[in-house]
């Protein structure tokens, strides 16, 4: 594992909230992760784990200390070239689904790759297609989002964390709207990816 | 000119209704790597297509006035309604419509272009 890339670094990332009172949600946060590793933070509710996350993804950027991500210092840049960066390199899956509801399920997952603008738009679809089936939802493609159950859309929106081939890729509690089940199968196949690609999450 | 105005502020108003409407839709797209600009020019985009059937309509129903109103019998010196076909009229009422909605796009998509994907998150 030790002579792999670190592809995500913080250096003491702390963040305070203001509103109602002051007090500090992060404190300190140093850790690295290296290329196709799977890391798994746990907390009790409310200790600030979303909060972490929305600083890694570039989302939040009113913290203190420094994230790196592939080895370049991200804090500090700005709002574009942030985009850009999670264009590109993060992939993220939210705790509630946040699909496009009127767009079609592959539709929604080819938008962040036709924005992305690597593959022409019949390579879009073809991938967006693969990822699709990967999960099991080849047959829903074109169904609209919210048409779909809260697993299928859980799902939906892992092909689209994955469609840019990410280097990180950002699971806010995947499973926490899913049955015991379908949890470890979840877990199971983002650790495959982990290891298939070399992407940690 | 002022029938531009308020067809202007209609278009205003409807995109900031819509942009309240979106504001998840909007996270998403930010969260998934669509940069200030590019939700601006969805929403600049949105306000543009309702601006070109305003102003086709507007034209078409100019056209169709024009045709009628050419058509009546005043009487006096003017024999018919004095009025006719002006193709520059034409020409700089569909420009200036065309830069009114650019204009009454760019506010409210600009508002969008803020939006914060984290505020929205953790509601
Ligand atoms: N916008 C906010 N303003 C003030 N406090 C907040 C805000 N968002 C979250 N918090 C607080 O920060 C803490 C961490 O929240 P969060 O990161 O969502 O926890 P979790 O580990 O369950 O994901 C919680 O105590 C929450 O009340
Ligand atoms: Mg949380």
């Amino acid at each position: 594992m030790k002579n792999r890339a670190v592809i995500l670094r913080t250096q003491s990332i702390g963040k305070f909230f203001y509103e109602p009172i002051q007090f500090k949600v992060l404190d300190n946060v140093s850790f690295e992760a290296y290329e196709g590793e799977f890391l798994t933070l746990v907390g009790k509710s409310g200790c600030g784990k979303s909060t972490l996350l929305y600083c890694l993804s570039t989302m939040d950027t009113a913290y203190e200390g420094e994230l790196f991500i592939e080895g370049q210092k991200v804090t500090g840049k700005k709002t574009d070239e942030l985009a850009a960066i999670r264009s590109r390199a993060i992939g993220f899956v939210f705790q509630f689904h946040y699909l496009l509801p009127e767009f079609s399920c592959l539709k929604n997952v080819m938008i962040p790759a036709l924005k992305l603008g690597k593959y022409s738009h019949q390579e879009v679809e073809e991938r967006a297609y693969r990822k699709l089936d990967m999960l099991g939802l080849k047959d829903q493609a074109l169904k609209p989002a919210s048409k779909l159950s809260g697993g299928q859309q859980q799902r939906v929106s892992i092909a689209r964390a994955l469609i840019n081939d990410p280097k990180i890729i950002l699971c806010d509690e995947p499973t926490e709207t899913s049955i015991a089940k379908t949890h470890r199968m979840y877990l199971t196949f983002l650790n495959n990816c982990a290891r298939r690609w070399a992407r940690p999450s | 000119m002022a029938i531009l105005l308020v067809a202007a502020f209609g278009i205003y108003n409807i995109l900031n209704m819509t942009i309240s409407q979106k504001l998840d839709d909007i996270a998403i797209l930010k969260a998934t790597g669509f940069a200030g600009r590019d939700i601006i020019r969805i929403f600049v985009l949105e306000a543009l297509i309702m601006g070109i059937i305003g102003t086709a309509l507007g034209l078409i129903l100019g056209a169709i006035c024009i045709q009628i109103l050419s058509g009546v019998y005043v009487g006096g010196p003017a024999d018919y309604f004095p009025i006719y076909f002006d193709p520059s009229v034409f020409i700089t009422s569909t420009v200036f419509g065309l830069l009114i909605t650019i204009g009454a796009g760019y506010l409210p998509a600009r508002r969008a272009a803020r939006v914060d994907p984290v505020a929205i998150f953790r509601k």
